[in-house]
């Protein structure tokens, strides 16, 4: 039984009765303390007063070295789900390390941007690049567009490393970021641990089988540093510093007054390559590692599994076996905490060094040597085919061996959207299958696969059906796939029926009561539509209509609400029809031509953009009505934003009636598509929107992402036959 | 003719069914003269015989309406949905004409979009890729959704390429039923089942003229036509929920709509007939022409 277990365990049993008794020796405690203050003698406040000013001033020191170096990241990403992408925002901090404008932050910060904007110290917000990305420790590295700060030519606020290795359990640290999106803040804590790793718990069994994003390991090299300075989301990417202001750690990982980020000499070794080569060149021998703790043995590291076409398999290492000296080195590996060192010391060899080893197996002692390969991402790059309705993933070395398959060649469908072309193939496309063909032409990586769709969506028409050739669970198979344009149409209209230009109000018993009559039970005129038939008919305003052709028409309760315009339904359009009224008291009829009935706004004809992530609509007459615009009030309503699509973030809301598109007046849907359409041609950097919203006219700055979605030279990286 | 109690034997003097369509048609057919039974013993009639005749006069006129239902839910139900659906038509006319419901085909009612959008929804629903099924078809022709009517819950899709097809008349032929009158829904299976003809049978368990002219059958879904123990075409059974206007606030109006409905609604025949004449008279898109007429004279 736990200790915890215990404890809740002895208050269900012991606090109905002790209960009390408990409440009255904490009263008591502090009675007795409030009675009792301590006095400290002057030298004692003396002391004190000096240790605060001492403490202040070193926090202080400590702070102003990184938090003018401190950076807000808000990010634009993409994510694939459900067969389609879905754009999205996400918060982080940074740092500013180099004069040059480069910020270090988390790789789950930064993952699937596409857009990056950062917050200055002095709140000023700059666009930056990414760099480079380092999934397997969480880093990446964004560079400052700093041509775009008021002040370029000024000296930038920057932070420096210090050394992670010299931190001790029990340090002060200051923790800085942004939690929850909020403008900077520092908290202060001490170190708990400083080789803090993930095995048996969030991670797995083991140190190597953690993942943030599904289908990538990360924190294979990292022992963190588990901290009590509160951290939140929004602190991810946020130095840890220490009281002499040097940044020792990066904010990774929190909760429950837990932090846990990554040492510094891990950092700046990672950032430095990222610098250099936009990546992090690592080696690799194709095996996993177990600690020897539970084994029996004692001395070396135990072989997991061996990678069937990776560098131990070829030089004939085998899982079980026992490793006892790696490039002439003996090692023990016992415990977890000292996995993470041994896989930066074989990562950190030279790609394609050889390096000796000796093995036990089965008590007998081998000695061979391994030719170290480069270590390849996890999760390659995915991308959207709308018109075909999937995402598909680029094929890497792990994903090749997860799911099996004989070759990294083809694209993997990670997707599939429901009632798109690939669902309604024949037979369907589903997530894991890997696409190795179209119409006979072979697809070697997502990259080609990215090219040919794009070729077959230009041909007009669109072929009827594509032949794709996929894998399935190792079988060949071929399916017939319709491609089509991803398209909107307009949503389905009514068919007209005949209707009177008015609004009503049932008049029920008692309220024809205390309209002094009693007997007229009917419907009461709210609104004559201006413009109308009914406008010119000389109906108005407070007239109870009780009869329509002379057949009454009296509600019985509110349920009868639409009595008499199911009643005028019922006539012809354009036929005449005589209305029975009560008006100040005196009856009399009068005559209306019925009309056809109008468009309602769920009918009205819509567009979308998906360069600018808007649908609008066209004006229908209850929104002229409802909003009191005459017919000199032109332009196309908004009708939906995707969630941080590019309109959305241009501060662009629902209702907005879009008047001018970049100085051109927006008459109808007709006028906003020719706009928009020589945008698309003309992608300007920023376009301004003017926009009607309630009385007031807005002015709207839309900086939408002209470029492809998917850079086609980084989908080809890690491609391997 | 075969008799009730013979019923597994191909009936005499009809076309020879072929495949195992019509196999399972029989089997389908026998399930729902086994559930009839006692029904059979009180009318005294040739059950059997009303429903072959039933079957084998209308099936041909029984189609699928197979469509891809583009879902749109903004604001905080979030996300756009599509989904591949299948539903039964009839075809009404020979060129190509079929009636089918319209909330199958995705339409929302009025009420429900009302009360999506005080949730903070923004509920819209697009048929797309509508595809006729005729007969044994897996194929299907080309069609295009020519009107909707929410308020009487039908919907008329019209072949692409229309060219000769066996078709229900829709003409009004007989009187008004009485409650207790016994009456045949004919529908088909999904299509794991080969979308098989089944027949299944009621009774009218009363008339309301609110909030129009209804027949109250059986609880069958929407869509399915509804046939007199003749043959004759009575009507199609609908969904109707309240007005807008007469609805109450708030979502769980929702579920207060759904009560005291009533099980199965049959519309008429007449007002089918008058509804689809108005359809062909004013498709879709024609109100524009309305519309821009409208809009030359909207408020000040």
């Amino acid at each position: 039984m736990s200790t915890g277990f215990r404890i809740v365990r002895w208050f269900e049993h012991c606090a109905p009765r002790a209960g009390m008794s408990l409440i009255l020796v904490f009263c008591g405690a502090a009675a007795l303390s409030a009675a009792a203050p301590p006095e400290p003698t002057p030298a004692e406040l003396a002391k004190a007063e000096q240790l605060r000013e001492d403490q202040r001033l070193m926090i202080e020191l400590a702070r102003d070295r990184v938090f003018p170096a401190l950076v807000n990241i808000h990010v634009i990403t993409m994510n694939y789900w459900g067969g389609k992408e879905h754009k999205g925002r996400a918060v982080g901090s940074g740092t500013i390390v180099s004069k040059e404008g480069y910020v270090v932050t988390n790789q789950h910060v930064t993952n699937n941007g596409k857009k990056f904007k950062c917050t200055m110290a002095d709140k000023q917000e700059i666009t930056a690049d990414l760099v480079g990305e380092d999934p397997l420790t969480d880093l990446a590295v964004l560079k400052l567009n700093l041509s775009e700060l008021k002040d370029p030519g000024a000296p930038l606020a920057v932070a420096h490393f210090g050394s992670s290795d010299e931190l001790e359990i029990g340090d002060h640290v200051l923790a800085m970021g942004s939690p929850f999106a909020l403008s900077r803040s520092v908290t202060l804590g001490i170190v708990s641990n400083t080789e803090r790793v993930f095995a048996g718990g969030m991670a797995g069994d083991d140190p190597e089988e953690m993942q943030l994003e599904q289908g990538q390991r990360t924190g294979l090299f990292t022992r963190w540093i588990q901290h009590d300075a509160l951290i939140n989301p929004g602190n991810s990417g946020g130095p840890l510093v220490n009281l002499k202001g040097e940044i020792i750690g990066i904010n990774e990982l929190g909760g429950s007054a837990m932090g846990f980020a990554i040492p510094s000499n891990l950092a700046q070794t990672v950032v430095a390559a990222l610098i250099d080569h936009k990546e992090v060149p690592r080696s690799s021998i194709g095996i996993s590692l177990k600690p020897i703790e539970k084994t029996g043995l004692k001395n070396g590291v135990l072989v997991n599994s061996v990678d069937s076409d990776g560098p131990a398999a070829k030089a004939g290492m085998q899982a079980g076996d026992v490793i006892l000296k790696l490039g002439g080195d003996a090692l023990t590996v016992r415990f977890p905490e000292e996995v993470p060192p041994l896989l930066k010391r074989i990562a950190d060899f030279p790609i394609g060094a050889s390096v000796p080893l000796t093995l036990d197996r089965n008590g007998q002692l081998i000695d061979t040597q391994i030719t170290t390969e480069k270590l390849q991402k996890d999760r390659g790059e995915e991308s959207a085919f709308r018109g075909w309705g999937l995402t598909a993933l680029q094929i890497t070395d792990r994903i090749m061996r997860e799911h099996r398959l004989t070759s990294t060649a083809g694209a993997l469908v990670s997707g599939v959207r429901p009632g798109g072309g690939a669902q309604l193939a024949e037979p369907p496309l589903a997530d894991g299958d890997v696409i190795k063909s179209i119409d006979g032409q072979p697809i070697k990586d997502l990259a080609a696969f990215i090219k040919c769709y794009d070729e077959i969506m230009e041909r007009k028409p669109l072929p009827k059906y594509l032949l794709i050739g996929f894998e399935r669970s190792g079988k060949d198979q071929v399916t017939l796939l319709k491609p089509k344009p991803d398209e909107d149409e307009d949503p389905p209209r009514e068919v007209s029926k005949a209707w009177i230009g008015i609004a009503t109000q049932p008049v029920l018993k008692d309220l024809a009561e205390k309209l002094g009559a009693p007997d007229t039970l009917g419907f009461r005129i709210t609104r004559v539509y201006p413009g109308t038939r009914a406008s010119e008919s000389g109906l108005r305003v407070g007239d109870i209509v009780f009869a329509v052709n002379g057949d009454k028409t009296a509600p019985k309760g509110m349920q009868d609400a639409g009595l008499l315009t199911r009643k005028v339904q019922k006539l012809d359009i354009d036929s005449p029809v005589t209305l029975s009224i009560l008006r100040d008291g005196q009856k009399q009829e009068i005559s209306v031509s019925l009309e056809r009935s109008r468009l309602r706004p769920e009918e009205a004809r819509r567009d979308r953009n998906r360069d600018f992530e808007l649908t609008v609509r066209e004006i229908t007459f209850f929104d002229r009505d409802d909003n009191r615009w005459d017919d000199d009030v032109q332009g196309v309503l908004v009708d939906q934003l995707e969630p941080a699509g590019w309109a959305g973030l241009g501060g662009l809301r629902v209702g907005d009636l879009i008047q001018k598109v970049q100085g051109e007046a927006i008459t109808d849907l007709d006028s906003y598509r020719e706009v928009m359409k020589r945008l698309t041609e003309s992608q300007p950097e920023r376009v301004v929107v003017v926009v009607l919203r309630g009385a007031r006219t807005h002015f709207q700055y839309i900086e939408p992402e002209w470029k492809p979605v998917v850079d086609e030279s980084k989908v080809k990286e890690g491609s391997k036959e | 003719m075969c008799t009730q109690n013979d019923c597994s034997v191909v009936p005499c003097g009809r076309r020879r069914p072929r495949g195992a369509t019509v196999q399972i048609l029989l089997l389908a057919i026998l399930s729902v003269v086994a559930r009839s039974r006692i029904g059979v013993a009180a009318e005294g009639g040739d059950v059997a015989s009303d429903y072959e005749q039933l079957a084998t006069a209308k099936a041909d006129a029984l189609v699928t309406v197979k469509f891809v239902l583009k879902l749109k839910m903004g604001g905080m139900m979030g996300g756009d949905q599509e989904s591949n659906t299948e539903i039964t038509g009839i075809m009404i006319e020979p060129k190509g004409l079929v009636l089918c419901s319209n909330t199958q085909l995705g339409g929302i009612p009025p009420m429900f979009r009302r009360i999506a959008s005080r949730m903070g929804g923004d509920a819209s629903a697009t048929p797309t890729d509508i595809k006729v099924l005729v007969g044994d078809d897996s194929e299907g022709v080309e069609a295009k959704l020519l009107a909707r009517d929410t308020d009487l819950d039908l919907a008329w899709i019209q072949i692409k390429d229309p060219k000769t097809y066996k078709h229900v008349d829709i003409t009004p032929k007989t009187s008004k039923p009485k409650v207790g009158q016994r009456v045949l829904y004919l529908t088909r299976m999904g299509k794991f089942f080969d979308r098989v003809v089944t027949i299944d049978e009621g009774r009218i368990g009363g008339l309301t003229s609110k909030p129009r002219e209804l027949y109250v059958g059986g609880d069958s879904g929407s869509g399915v036509p509804v046939f007199m123990p003749n043959g004759d075409f009575l009507g199609v059974t609908i969904t109707q929920t309240p007005d807008e206007e007469d609805s109450d606030e708030g979502p769980m109006a929702m579920f207060g709509a759904l009560t005291g409905r009533g099980p199965g609604l049959i519309l008429p025949a007449s007002e089918i007939a008058k509804a689809t004449e108005r359809a062909k008279a004013n498709p879709s898109g024609a109100e524009e022409a309305g519309d821009a007429k409208a809009k030359k004279g909207t408020a000040k």
